[in-house]
């Protein structure tokens, strides 16, 4: 038998410096933040509340819808977050052990959960990396 | 100690691959179709080059501010799989062990590493994913 791992909360193993965007902030810009960051999600807010995200793999998909399209038409320049987030968001809370993080992520097609705080506002965001770095340690 | 077990534990292997002959539009499509975040670049089996995600993300942001081209037709105009690519790979011998894995991947600079035979010929990825699945079956 092995020994169980103690009681770990997220709130130990996230990462709370969080880059966000709003919902009329233009699309551009989500891009240039992915980009500069080295990262693969940004959070959409209202406050502090999370109402999306936008993935790496959002905008490879929308660049394939708009693969046709001339970019000077607009197609991208007049786009916002709230038109290309999703709103169907992986969240956990602050406080939910890290095994429900753990086990999220090894069983979904997902690299990152929103963290919560009581007031469904964004602690936090956990990824792969803070949850390999936890259990190598 | 299991994380001392062989990396062929935990590797995907049937990768999907690209080669130097493929467009850059191409290996976008691939990306937006299987979500992953890398793609190995080999010639015949042997391996030579990734390309992430990010590679492809920090190329179409220009893009958008191009005029009088499609996104593709961007991307395969300015720029080859060739020269897109990252040629200075951290890979890892494919009878390397876990923890050698693990160390690799844990400075977060790197979400996958490519595992290569004698002949440099790609036998699987590894990526933090694997090593998270593995890692949480130990206890």
């Amino acid at each position: 038998m092995q020994p169980k791992r103690p009681f770990i909360r997220i709130r130990d193993v996230m990462t709370s410096a969080v880059r966000t965007a709003g919902a009329g902030d233009a699309l551009q810009s989500i891009w240039q933040l992915l980009v500069d960051e080295k990262c693969h999600h940004v959070p959409i807010v209202e406050k502090m509340r999370p109402i999306g995200i936008v993935s790496t793999r959002d905008l490879m998909r929308l660049s394939q819808e708009n693969g046709g399209e001339k970019v000077s038409s607009g197609v991208y320049e007049d786009k916002t977050a709230a038109e290309i987030m999703s709103a169907d968001l992986e969240t956990v809370h602050v406080d939910d052990s890290v095994e429900v993080a753990i086990d999220r992520i090894s069983y979904g097609d997902i690299h990152a959960l929103l963290v919560l705080d009581d007031d469904d506002n964004l602690a936090g965001i956990v990824t792969n990396h803070d949850l390999l770095n936890y259990l190598l340690n | 100690m299991k994380k001392n077990e062989p990396i062929e534990k935990v590797l995907t292997r049937d990768v999907i691959t690209t080669h130097t002959g493929q467009s850059v539009s191409d290996v976008r499509r691939l990306f937006a179709k299987h979500g992953f975040h890398h793609v190995p670049v080999v010639s015949g089996k042997k391996l030579i080059g990734l390309i992430s995600a990010s590679d492809i993300l920090g190329i179409s942001v220009e893009g958008i501010s191009s005029d009088e081209r499609s996104m593709d037709a961007y991307l395969d105009h300015q720029f080859s799989v060739e020269g897109l690519m990252s040629k200075e790979l951290r890979t890892l011998p494919q009878k390397s062990t876990i923890a050698e894995a693990a160390e690799v991947l844990s400075d977060g600079s790197v979400h996958a590493v490519p595992i290569v035979g004698e002949d440099d010929e790609l036998v699987g990825l590894v990526t933090s994913t694997d090593l998270i699945r593995f890692l949480r079956d130990l206890f």
